[in-house]
């Protein structure tokens, strides 16, 4: 079992906030598309990043947002969640509201192509000795190794050296890609 | 001089230079993040040989699972190794804006 260890507080916030300040600097990514944002929230190991996906539905790109969580950040990747703002507050986001994308080929979604690479969205995955959650299934999201997967030597988080970049690179990836559906409801669930 | 002319000079100092006639390839490495590294080619390169510069530039191995994408298309670029830099610029991916990302474990692809 891998050791899942806090990182000192002060280190891992100080790392979350300057990488993401370098990716929104420099990532290509971001650069001249609306919808990039991101905000520190009051616990400063907490990140929330907003994202553009495809147009599916004209040109104005839907756009998600995402929870970081860094309490282990960069010994292990940062917890990535998508997330829509409820009561006042960030609440994960759940299958059959507009915050909650629709990935073909996710569990739930339509079938389809992939995202390109290896990548799944779960909307409630059953998490070993906890309690069922959402799980951005890739190797760059800590979920991946809390969830007992196992990625090859290639495929695996390296300290010190992937930065939050490799999360948010994948994650708008998939939402840019021709798995990407749309939003898995149109409008709030009553 | 003015101090703005001083600085205008300080700044053309800073930029690297590129040999005339040589397109620049611009690459970002989406795992690391940081600022581009730069890569120069001659238009009658193949794009292997700039690939192998890429992967020099970055301090690293080619592994099978790689992409290294052109951000305009999304297209991987070493399906066009045996294409010249000039016919690969002129159509393909114009802008010479490349990423790298390591490969990704998770659900099927």
């Amino acid at each position: 079992m891998p050791d899942f260890t806090p990182v000192d507080p002060e280190v891992a916030a100080a790392l979350l906030r300057s990488h993401l300040e370098a990716f929104f600097e420099y990532s290509p990514h971001v650069r001249g598309r609306v919808g990039w944002a991101f905000e520190m929230s009051d616990d400063p190991l907490v990140a929330i990043v907003h994202m553009p996906a495809r147009a599916t539905g004209g040109c104005i790109p839907d756009v998600y947002t995402v929870h970081l969580d860094a309490t282990y950040y960069d010994t292990w990747p940062v917890s990535a969640t998508f997330v829509e703002l409820r009561d006042g507050g960030w609440q994960r986001a759940r299958m059959g509201t507009p915050a909650f994308p629709l990935l073909a080929g996710s569990p739930g979604a339509p079938p389809g192509a992939g995202v390109g690479f290896e990548f799944a969205l779960h909307d409630e995955y059953p998490f070993p000795h906890g309690h069922p959650d959402q799980l951005i299934c890739f190797s760059y999201n800590l979920g991946y190794y809390t969830s007992a997967h196992s990625p090859n030597e290639d495929q695996k988080w390296r300290p010190g050296s992937d930065r939050v970049d490799a999360t948010l690179t994948r994650v708008n990836a998939a939402l840019n890609s021709p798995a990407y559906l749309g939003p898995s409801a149109q409008e709030p669930a009553a | 001089m003015t101090e703005t002319d001083a600085r205008k000079m300080d700044s053309k100092k800073d930029k690297p230079t590129h040999p005339p006639g040589q397109l620049v390839i611009t690459l970002y490495n989406d795992d690391a993040g940081g600022p581009p590294k730069t890569i120069d080619g001659g238009p009658g390169e193949k794009i292997s040989k700039i690939v192998d510069a890429a992967y020099a530039a970055l301090e690293i191995t080619p592994k099978p699972g790689d992409r290294l994408t052109c951000v305009a298309t999304g297209e991987d670029v070493r399906q066009y190794g045996d294409m010249h830099l000039r016919e690969y610029s002129s159509g393909l991916c114009s802008d010479l804006v490349w990423t790298f990302a390591r490969e990704t474990g998770g659900a099927g692809a």
